[in-house]
């Protein structure tokens, strides 16, 4: 039977769980060990068939041109206030390992996230947005790859493409976004007009 | 995910590097059944978890058959109050106390996500977890648990 004593750990628990390391050095060759099983399971290179490289390329081409008609739309629709010299911002959606999707599901975000868009709209500041999906190849020189699940642990959810007047700015609407209730981390990078 | 494990497996903890890798190999397979329900973290902590009590179970089996508590040499000999520290308490606990203890004081999930994780009842992993703070205390009262 739990006391009310037991409902908390006590002064010493408390001091012992503080000092008690969370991280640990692995012990040496651990990675490559798992690795090399992920590797010989077929769960690494082999988790889906290869896509065509010219695929793949074209629709990394066809994505980026999306994006970039994306943004010019956007500038010359919504944005037409804003000076050209208006620095625009990517902000990248990490979701990370404490991200919880059962706490907050998936359609509570995503309406919480449009609504803070459309904030972003009225406010000219929102140049584009997509959700990307989990799913996904990671290109080396040597070969394509499926995504593995350490790849997945830091992938982005999505992104948004804002306008700021400053970094301060910038990084002020990326805190307002409801994305970091939800445990999730967002990436602020300049972008620099090519 | 290996710090975490090495506690899981208590005195067994020799497994640790085994478990870690099975851990890795079983969310890659089962990666595709992953409907983000839970957070990935709290998804590959239940895998090691399974991983960690079949381990555990295995020991037990194993020092059943040899008919005495085997002294696991991974893990280091038990010492006077005065030497213990919480990692060494922890390893010391009942493997039910251990699981509860570590998932909600170390790694932070709720009584919830413990059941869901343990197929226990979020009732029974608060008992847990207070009988495991008791023995943690008498642990440190008088060196054993």
């Amino acid at each position: 039977m739990s006391t009310e004593d037991d409902d908390v750990p006590d002064e010493r628990l408390r001091r012992e769980l503080a000092r008690l390391p969370r991280e640990l050095v692995l012990p040496k060759g651990l990675e490559a060990r798992v690795v090399a099983a992920l590797r010989e399971r077929g769960r690494l290179a082999a988790a889906r068939p290869r896509p065509n490289p010219w695929r793949l390329g074209g629709a990394v081409a066809a994505g980026l041109a999306l994006l970039l008609a994306g943004f010019l739309l956007g500038r010359q629709g919504g944005h037409r206030g804003h000076p050209p010299a208006v620095p625009s911002y990517l902000l990248m959606l990490r979701p990370g390992t404490d991200f919880n999707r059962e706490r907050w599901p998936e359609a509570r975000l995503l309406a919480e996230t449009k609504a803070w868009a459309r904030r972003q709209l009225g406010a000219r500041h929102y140049v584009a947005s997509e959700k990307l999906d989990m799913d996904g190849w990671v290109v080396k020189p040597s070969r394509v790859a499926g995504m593995s699940p350490m790849d997945l642990q830091d992938a982005p959810d999505g992104f948004f493409v804002i306008l700021a007047s400053s970094d301060q700015e910038a990084l002020d609407i990326a805190r307002s976004c409801p994305f970091l209730r939800h445990g999730g981390r967002i990436e602020v990078r300049r972008i620099h007009p090519t | 995910m290996y710090l975490l494990v090495l506690r899981l497996l208590g005195r067994s903890g020799r497994h640790a590097e085994d478990v870690v890798q099975e851990t890795w190999v079983r969310a890659a397979s089962a990666l595709g059944s992953f409907s983000w329900r839970s957070s990935l973290r709290t998804w590959l902590l239940g895998i090691a978890v399974n991983c960690c009590r079949e381990v555990l179970r295995s020991a037990s089996r194993d020092m059943a058959s040899a008919g005495t508590p085997a002294a696991d040499p991974g893990s280091p000999p038990s010492q006077g109050p005065e030497r213990i520290d919480l990692e060494r308490a922890i390893r010391e606990l009942p493997d039910g106390y251990r699981e509860v203890f570590i998932l909600h004081d170390v790694e932070g999930l709720t009584h919830e996500e413990i059941g869901g994780q343990l197929g226990i009842d979020a009732g029974t992993s608060k008992s847990q977890l207070s009988r495991a703070r008791r023995a943690l205390r008498a642990y440190w009262a008088d060196g054993k648990p």
